[in-house]
C-alpha cells in the first residue's frame, strides 16, 4: 500500500495548492464556481490524506521494511498496539499526522463557518491551504514517510522505548494537532483582515476554535507531564525543557486569547489586541515546531535526528512577518469605539490577566532563547534552569490565581466597591482561614501558604457564585436546587464552563505547589532485605526478577511499603534495557492518593544485586491528573452551542425581558 | 490494486473539484456580497445581546450591579435587541414579498 500512500501524498500537495490558488483567484475575480471548487478541494483533501495515512498504518501493520520510516520506527517484536504511536514517532510520520489533522480541522472550520465569516471565507481557506501546502511540500521533498530503502531489511530498529507508554497514545497527537490547530482561529482573523471585515465578524469562529484548541493543548501538556512523571524516572512532571516550553508558550498566549475574545464578544473592545494575541500564539506555535524539528536545543521531546530546522525557521519568519504586514495594512479598520468604563470591571480584569499571561509567555521565551543568545554572542552557553522560571513565573502565576478568584466576581462595565467587598467576604475569609490553619499545622513556606490560600479563594468564590446563583433562581422562578443549578449553568455556558475550567486550574496549582514545596526525594542503594524510611513511609527492597524478551531485558523489582508502621502495598517498579537502542527506560511504581503519592523508581541495577532507587513522596500530585477530565468537561460546557433565538415581535420580546427583572 | 485505488482517488479529486466549474452556478450571488448573510449575522448578534442581558440579570440578582447601572445597561441592551428584531422582521417581510 506504500505506493498508494506516496501517490496520495503528491495528489494532496497538488490539491492543496489548487485550493489555495482557486480560493485567491475566485475571490479576486468574484467567481462563485471557482470558490466552490476551492472549498470542495479542501474537503476532498481529507479523504486523500486519510488514504495516505491508512497506507502508512497498513505498512506498519504488515511490517513493510522496504520503507525507511517503517524500518526506523518498528520491528517484528513490536506489539501491534504501538502502531499508532510508531506512526508519528519520527519526523516524517508526524508531519503526515499534522497534515491530516490540519486538513480535518480546516474542512470542519470551513464547513461550519458562521455566516458572518462567509464574505471573507475564501481568504481563510487560502491561508489554511497555504499552511497545508507547506507541510505537504516538506514531506514530499524532504521527509517523505513513503521513501523506500535501496533493499528491504529483515527487521527494523524498533520503536523508541520511551514511547511505549499509554500517555504517548494521546500526548503527542494532542500537542501536534493543538499547535497546528492554532492556524484555524488565526486564519479566521487574518482572513477577515484581508477581506476588510476587521470588526467582530470572525470572533464566534475564533472563540469556538480557540477554546477547543486551547483544551486540546492543555490535555496534551497534562498528558505529557503524566508521561514524564511515570516513565522518565526523575520524579517530576515539568522540567522547563526548551521543547516543553515551546508547547507551553503558545498555550499561554492562547489562554490570554480565549479570555480576551470574550471582551470583544461582549463589549466590542480589544479588536486589535485579539488579532495580535492569536498571531502571537500562532508565531509561538511555529516556534514550537521549529524547536521540535531540528531546533538548536536537543531534548527528550524532540525529533533528534531532524535536519528540517532551517525550513521551519523560514516558515516561522514567514508566519510572523506576513500577518504583521497585513495587520499594519488594515490597522485603521480595527479601531474600537468602546473604552474601558472602569478599572474595576470584568474587562479590566481580563486585560490584567492578558498582561500577566503574556508576561509568563515572554519570560519563558527569554529563558528558552537565552542559552542560544549566550552561545552566539558570549561564546559560552549559559543555561537557564528551573530557579529562573520559579522566580519569574511563580509570582506571576500566583497573581493570576488571585485574579481567577476576583475577576469572576466583577460585572461587565463597572463594579462598585461595596458589592465587590460583599462578594469577596466569604471567599476572602475562607482564604485567610486556610492560611491560618496551614500555619498552625506547620506549613510555613510563604509561597506555599499564599498558593494554597489563593486556591481556597478561587474555589470558594466559584462555589459561592454557583450557590448564590442557584438561590437567586429559586427565589425568582422557584427551581429546586438541582434543577436551578443546571439551568444556571446552561443559561450562561461560556461563563460557567470557564468556572469549571478554573477549578481544573486550581487542581493543577495544588499539585504544583504541593510537589514544589513539600516533595521529599531520597536516592538510595539497597540490597535485598534492606529498609529505608522516607517521610512517613518505610520501604523494604524484596528482590529483582530478570525477564528476557526478544528486544529487551526487564528488571522487575519488588518492594514492600509501610505507612506509619502499617503495611500498605507491594509495588513493582521496573527498569528495562533495550540493546537495539542501547538505552534503558524505567517505569515508576506510584501509589497515588489525593493527599500524596509514594513514588519509587529503580535508577540502576548493579551486578552485585544492589539496586539504586529514587524514592519520592509528592503531595497533592493526584489532583493534577484529575484536573484533565474536569478541564475537558468545562470546555464542553463552554462550547455547547446556544439555542437559536426565536423570532418574536419586538413588543413581546421587550415585555419578556422586562418580566425577568 | 494500488494503481486502481490511486486512479480512483484521482478521479474522485477531479470529479469533486471540477463539478462546480462544470455546472457553473452562474445565478449564485458572489460570496463577497454581504447581503448574502445578514439574517444569520443578526441572529448571532441577537444571541449575543440575549446573553448579555442574561449575564446582566445574574450580576444584578447577585448584587454586583446596582439598580441604576442595571437599568441603564438593560435599556441599552433592549434598544439593541429591538433594533435587531425589527431588522429581522423587515427582512422576513421582504423575503415573503419576494
Amino acid at each position: 500500500m506504500a505506493d498508494l500512500g506516496a501517490a496520495c501524498l503528491w495528489m494532496a500537495l497538488a490539491l492543496a495548492t489548487y485550493s489555495f490558488a482557486a480560493s485567491v483567484a475566485g475571490q479576486l475575480r468574484g467567481s462563485p464556481a471557482l470558490l466552490d471548487s476551492s472549498r470542495k478541494a479542501s474537503y476532498v483533501l481529507v479523504v486523500v490524506l486519510l488514504v495516505s495515512t491508512l497506507s502508512l498504518v497498513q505498512s506498519f501493520i504488515t511490517r513493510d521494511f522496504s520503507l525507511a520510516y517503517v524500518a526506523a520506527h518498528s520491528n517484528m517484536a513490536m506489539d501491534n498496539i504501538y502502531t499508532w504511536v510508531a506512526f508519528y514517532a519520527g519526523n516524517e510520520g508526524s508531519l503526515l499526522y499534522i497534515a491530516f489533522a490540519l486538513s480535518v480541522m480546516a474542512a470542519l472550520a470551513i464547513w461550519l463557518a458562521p455566516a458572518s465569516t462567509r464574505p471573507t471565507l475564501p481568504w481563510t481557506v487560502a491561508i489554511l491551504m497555504l499552511i497545508e501546502v507547506f507541510f505537504l511540500a516538506v514531506m514530499g521533498f524532504m521527509a517523505n514517510p513513503f521513501q523506500k530503502l535501496p533493499f528491504p531489511v529483515p527487521d527494523g530498529q524498533g520503536i523508541n522505548p520511551l514511547l511505549t507508554h499509554f500517555g504517548m497514545f494521546f500526548h503527542p497527537p494532542a500537542l501536534m494537532a493543538g499547535l497546528v490547530g492554532i492556524s484555524i482561529p488565526m486564519a479566521f482573523s487574518l482572513g477577515s483582515l484581508i477581506g476588510g471585515k476587521a470588526e467582530d465578524e470572525w470572533i464566534d469562529a475564533g472563540r469556538a476554535w480557540g477554546v477547543g484548541i486551547w483544551a486540546l493543548l492543555a490535555s496534551g501538556l497534562l498528558l505529557g507531564s503524566w508521561w514524564a512523571y511515570t516513565i522518565l524516572g526523575w520524579g517530576g512532571f515539568w522540567f522547563w525543557d526548551p521543547v516543553e516550553n515551546a508547547a507551553f508558550m503558545p498555550w499561554i498566549a492562547l489562554t490570554a486569547f480565549v479570555h480576551s475574545i470574550m471582551v470583544q464578544k461582549r463589549r466590542g473592545m480589544f479588536r486589535m489586541w485579539n488579532i495580535v494575541l492569536i498571531n502571537v500564539a500562532f508565531g509561538l506555535a511555529l516556534y514550537g515546531m521549529f524547536m521540535n524539528r531540528g531546533g538548536p536545543v536537543p531534548s527528550v521531546h524532540s525529533f533528534g535526528a531532524s535536519t528540517l530546522g532551517w525550513v521551519f525557521l523560514l516558515f516561522l519568519a514567514f508566519g510572523v512577518i506576513v500577518p504583521m504586514a497585513i495587520f499594519f495594512w488594515r490597522y485603521d479598520l480595527m479601531r474600537s469605539g468602546q473604552r474601558l468604563d472602569s478599572m474595576l470591571s470584568r474587562e479590566a480584569a481580563f486585560l490584567i490577566n492578558n498582561l500577566l499571561l503574556l508576561g509568563i509567555a515572554f519570560a519563558t521565551l527569554w529563558g528558552t532563547v537565552y542559552p542560544l543568545l549566550s552561545r552566539l554572542f558570549a561564546e559560552q552557553e549559559i543555561t537557564v534552569a528551573r530557579p529562573f522560571y520559579d522566580q519569574v513565573n511563580g509570582p506571576l502565576m500566583l497573581v493570576l490565581v488571585l485574579l481567577m478568584g476576583v475577576g469572576p466576581l466583577l460585572p461587565w462595565r463597572r463594579a462598585n466597591l461595596q458589592s465587590l467587598r460583599r462578594a469577596l467576604l466569604i471567599p476572602g475569609a475562607v482564604a485567610l482561614a486556610t492560611a491560618a490553619i496551614l500555619l498552625v499545622v506547620g506549613i510555613r513556606q510563604p509561597y506555599a501558604v499564599i498558593g494554597f490560600a489563593l486556591c481556597a479563594l478561587v474555589t470558594t468564590s466559584i462555589l459561592s457564585e454557583w450557590t448564590r446563583g442557584t438561590i437567586a433562581r429559586r427565589r425568582s422562578v422557584g427551581d429546586n436546587p438541582i434543577v436551578g443549578f443546571v439551568r444556571l449553568i446552561m443559561a450562561n455556558r461560556p461563563r460557567y464552563g470557564g468556572y469549571v475550567v478554573h477549578l481544573a486550574v486550581v487542581m493543577v496549582a495544588l499539585g504544583v505547589v504541593g510537589q514544589s514545596f513539600y516533595g521529599i526525594q531520597q536516592d538510595v542503594v539497597m540490597f535485598p532485605g534492606d529498609e529505608v524510611t522516607v517521610g512517613d513511609y518505610r520501604m523494604t527492597y524484596v528482590d529483582t526478577t530478570t525477564l528476557a524478551y526478544a528486544d529487551r531485558t526487564e528488571f522487575r523489582t519488588t518492594v514492600e511499603v509501610y505507612h506509619n508502621g502499617e503495611f500498605l502495598d507491594v509495588m513493582h517498579p521496573r527498569r528495562t534495557f533495550h540493546p537495539d537502542h542501547n538505552m534503558a527506560s524505567t517505569l515508576a511504581a506510584i501509589r497515588s492518593t489525593p493527599v500524596e503519592d509514594f513514588y519509587v523508581v529503580p535508577s540502576e541495577n548493579r551486578e552485585d544485586g544492589a539496586v539504586g532507587f529514587r524514592i519520592l513522596v509528592n503531595p497533592l500530585v493526584w489532583w493534577m491528573w484529575v484536573a484533565g477530565p474536569v478541564l475537558i468537561l468545562g470546555t464542553v460546557i463552554a462550547l455547547w452551542p446556544a439555542r437559536t433565538p426565536v423570532r418574536r415581535p419586538v413588543a413581546a420580546t421587550a415585555t419578556a425581558a422586562g418580566s425577568a427583572d | 490494486m494500488q494503481l486502481g485505488l490511486a486512479i480512483a482517488v484521482a478521479l474522485l479529486i477531479v470529479a469533486v473539484v471540477a463539478w462546480p466549474l462544470a455546472t457553473r452556478r452562474r445565478n449564485a450571488p458572489p460570496p463577497t456580497d454581504p447581503s448574502e448573510t445578514p439574517g444569520s449575522d443578526r441572529a448571532a448578534a441577537l444571541n449575543a445581546v440575549y446573553d448579555a442581558i442574561r449575564a446582566l440579570q445574574t450580576d444584578h440578582s447577585l448584587g454586583r450591579v446596582n439598580d441604576d447601572d442595571y437599568q441603564e445597561q438593560l435599556d441599552e441592551y433592549r434598544r439593541q435587541a429591538a433594533i435587531l428584531l425589527r431588522e429581522m422582521e423587515r427582512q422576513t417581510g421582504g423575503e415573503r414579498d419576494d
